[in-house]
């Protein structure tokens, strides 16, 4: 087993204070000076600034300087993607967004680029939610060929992650298990893997696999794939999953995690995705539990792979 | 294709009532509440981007149509001026921007065709905003 670190995600949208606006936004730029140390990954997101043509230029000068801000405390930092529509079977041309991916990761190097397969764009029109791939052998086969062009267009490499399901917005199209076909997609493309424990929860719960049914369900992947696991803030309603992103993580998703951490022997990073902070940087007070959790985690991992690295070195 | 079908039916006349929801196999395991509560979220995303992109003149649908925000939303989804956006990068001869807002001008003469008055008001007033935007 690697050593395994700790990571922090965040969504970058255009015209935020807690994004990107000209630049780094304030709030953002306060929260990494406060709270960067200690994270040793880091990711943000590539969103559209505006609805016009994407123009690398428009990108550069703002994700150069999170890029570097970044650098001072992080030793591997990512990029998640969000216009490469992975999930959809319909034409989508990503000539230009892998153009202008390819020219930001010359000029701001990236460990890898990841993003939830699923259909960001019905028919070129962004849905409130990303919905998961329609679930036939079909599909399954497109996308593997879509992912295995777009890991050969990239010049960085490209993580598939888990698709959200979430309770109002998330609902399925065809007979295949989401979960399979994501793993069908993960051995047939041999991408890196990023597993979220909220959209993991978010699809067995919403068939009916609660605790040893679903563990049971999830025990057959490839995840030797898995370099990320992404941990973020999610509510638990009368058995529904809502992928909140606030910041407050669930029990349930601990658990996941203590199931998951020693499948994945390739596992470099567990993210706390989505911290919520004030427009001060202080991270909310409500979830800095949430975090010291998971930090003490992290932690346990640490030491848990190390103690297995010496005691191999000594066998 | 099954992600075809979907969209046929989400930007439909009327998605929720779709027969294709109930006989087609690939819907067999679809959740209609999922489904009814991913379309309000859709047709409430619509009716905020019209309402960003076209202010005082969504106000004037109501005023002069007794027609709300998200009544015109509605219709919008559904109609094939709607059909041809593309919010998304992969149009490069026109931005995604110009193409909502052309989409939705044809959409408003096409279907308001007989209000006279209401395209003049109409027109009116887009043409002002369009000019204190240009400054």
């Amino acid at each position: 087993m690697n050593s395994v670190g700790l990571g922090l995600g965040m969504d970058t949208p255009w015209g935020s204070p807690r994004g990107f606006q000209t630049s780094v936004g304030p709030a953002l730029d306060h929260f990494l000076a406060k709270n960067g140390e200690g994270f040793e990954a880091f990711f943000f997101s590539f969103q559209k600034r505006n609805y016009g043509a994407l123009r690398t230029q428009d990108y550069l000068e703002a994700f150069t300087r999170l890029h570097q801000q970044a650098s001072e405390f992080a030793g591997l930092i990512n990029l998640h993607h969000t216009m490469l529509n992975l999930g959809s079977t319909l034409p989508y041309n990503r000539e230009q967004i892998i153009q202008v991916t390819n020219e930001l990761a010359e000029k701001v190097p990236f460990g890898w680029i990841n993003e939830d397969v699923g259909i960001w764009f019905l028919e070129g029109k962004s849905v409130p939610y990303p919905l998961p791939p329609v679930l036939t052998e079909s599909s399954l086969r497109y996308c593997t060929r879509t992912i295995k062009q777009v890991m050969q267009e990239l010049h960085t490499p490209l993580s598939i992650e888990f698709p959200g399901i979430t309770d109002g917005a998330s609902f399925q199209v065809g007979h295949l298990d989401l979960f399979e076909y994501f793993a069908d997609l993960a051995d047939g493309t041999q991408s890196l893997v990023t597993l979220d424990t909220g959209h993991l929860l978010g699809w067995e719960w919403m068939q009916g696999r609660f605790n040893d049914e679903m563990y049971r369900h999830l025990e057959t992947f490839p995840y030797d794939q898995v370099v990320e696991i992404h941990m973020a803030g999610s509510e638990s309603k009368n058995g529904a999953f809502i992928d909140r992103h606030h910041g407050l993580l669930l029990p349930e998703q601990f658990e996941l995690l203590d199931f998951l951490v020693p499948r994945c022997r390739n596992l470099r990073i567990i993210t706390y995705e989505d911290p919520k902070f004030d427009l001060h940087g202080n991270l909310i007070e409500i979830a800095q539990p949430s975090l010291k959790k998971l930090k003490e985690n992290v932690q346990k991992w640490k030491n848990k792979s190390l103690l297995t690295f010496y005691s191999e070195r000594i066998h | 294709m099954e992600e075809q079908k979907l969209a046929d039916i989400l930007f439909g006349a009327d998605p929720l009532k779709d027969p294709r929801l109930q006989s087609d196999s690939c819907f067999a395991a679809t959740n209609h509440k999922q489904f009814g509560l991913f379309y309000a979220r859709q047709l409430k995303r619509v009716e905020e981007r019209l309402s960003q992109q076209f202010g005082a003149c969504m106000a004037l649908f109501d005023e002069g149509l007794g027609l709300s925000p998200a009544q015109v939303a509605k219709a919008f989804t559904c109609s094939a001026e709607y059909r041809q956006v593309r919010e998304d990068i992969t149009d490069l001869d026109m931005t995604s921007s110009a193409r909502f807002e052309i989409g939705f001008l044809n959409f408003v003469l096409r279907t308001q065709e007989d209000q006279a008055d209401f395209l003049t008001e109409f027109s009116d007033l887009y043409l002002r905003e369009l000019a204190m935007d240009l400054g």
